[in-house]
């Protein structure tokens, strides 16, 4: 059974390159997005954010594109790339079966 | 799916080798935009610009350390992957055995022929002579005819190039080589204990050494004043290695 920061690591990736197979956007509005759709639940740091669309974009899962954002500024914005996919596809299925299993173990009835 | 995943990786790996400080700087950039935008959302949200700006400052935990640790999160990947493909450029190899002999005597030759041919070029070429003004020393050469050049030349020839040069030249010394295999009949062999050596003979006038300005290691060298008789001071100098 992977240690509880394994596990955190891992499944922030997931949820990385899945905001991201949403749509293309930069860390900010990922971050954002994310907390959003998990109704505040989820909420990544701004401190482990970019250290984990690096280490993505290093693996080759996702690519940066620099565009001049609606302020004017030039701004990093982030896609997911087809091995990404293949990637989040692999994980969801981990994460799926790894947290039925969970369930299944936790709703087992006491004595 | 992983010789693909290693091909695709490769530009991703050479950017971050080699456009490191470009990378680093983009990096900067991203995290400022990041800054910004942060800003704005607590400004929207009725704070004042400073107390935005601090704020989004502190959720970020320090541009530095947030910096450090992207670039971590790409070195460590470097290494791990550095280190996968050298295992499986290994294994690869040991599945070929006569293409990887023939890769390791063809690299073997190439290199051993490159740094033997370097070495000489460094030696004879590169490096300056251990002497005293390497650069103010001319090799002089006669023009017999349009296209030939003769560094042979008779000593009263020598003489006279000696003593008219003065003005240009602050010294003229001659030099000729000789040399043999020592055996019967032929001189000029080196004969240590009993056991004779071809040996490589420099003769030279006896201002060579002098003009040189280089010491000697052991004993001394020939003197200005030795070599104006024919046959009368054999004073030899040898070099060692």
């Amino acid at each position: 059974m992977s240690k509880p920061s394994d596990l955190v690591q891992g499944t922030l990736d997931m949820l990385l390159l899945k905001i991201l197979a949403l749509e293309p956007m930069n860390g900010f509005a990922v971050s954002q997005r994310l907390k959003q759709v998990s109704g505040d639940v989820l909420q990544v740091s701004d401190g482990s954010l970019y250290p984990a669309l690096h280490k993505l974009e290093q693996e080759g899962w996702i690519t940066a594109e620099w565009k001049t954002s609606e302020y004017g500024r030039r701004a990093k914005y982030y896609s997911l790339t087809r091995l990404g996919r293949r990637q989040l596809e692999k994980e969801a299925d981990n994460w799926g079966r790894l947290s039925s299993a969970i369930s299944r173990v936790i709703k087992l009835k006491e004595a | 799916m992983r010789p693909e995943h290693w091909l695709y990786t490769i530009p991703l790996r050479l950017r971050s080798l080699f456009r490191w400080a470009q990378a680093d700087q983009e990096l900067d950039d991203e995290l400022r935009d990041h800054l910004a935008r942060k800003t704005e959302e607590y400004v929207a949200q009725g704070m004042t610009q400073e107390e935005a700006h601090r704020r989004a400052r502190l959720d970020l935990g320090g541009i530095e350390q947030t910096k450090e640790k992207c670039r971590d999160a790409r070195k460590v990947n470097w290494i791990q992957d550095f280190v996968q493909d050298l295992r499986h450029g290994a294994r690869m190899l040991r599945k070929a055995p006569g293409f990887a002999i023939v890769t390791v005597v063809t690299l073997a030759l190439g290199i051993g022929a490159n740094t033997a041919i370097f070495s000489m070029v460094d030696t004879l070429l590169l490096r300056p002579l251990p002497i005293r003004n390497p650069a103010e020393l001319t090799f002089l050469s006669f023009p017999r005819d349009a296209s030939h050049f003769d560094s042979g030349f008779s000593e009263p020839e020598f003489r006279q190039v000696q003593e008219q040069t003065r003005g240009v030249f602050s010294d003229v010394n001659a030099m000729i080589l000789g040399g043999g295999s020592g055996a019967a009949g032929r001189s000029n062999g080196l004969t240590v204990d009993g056991m004779t050596k071809p040996a490589q003979i420099l003769f030279v006038t006896g201002n060579f050494f002098e003009m040189l300005g280089i010491r000697p290691y052991l004993g001394r060298f020939i003197l200005p004043s030795e070599g104006n008789t024919p046959g009368g001071d054999p004073v030899v100098v040898l070099s060692y290695r």
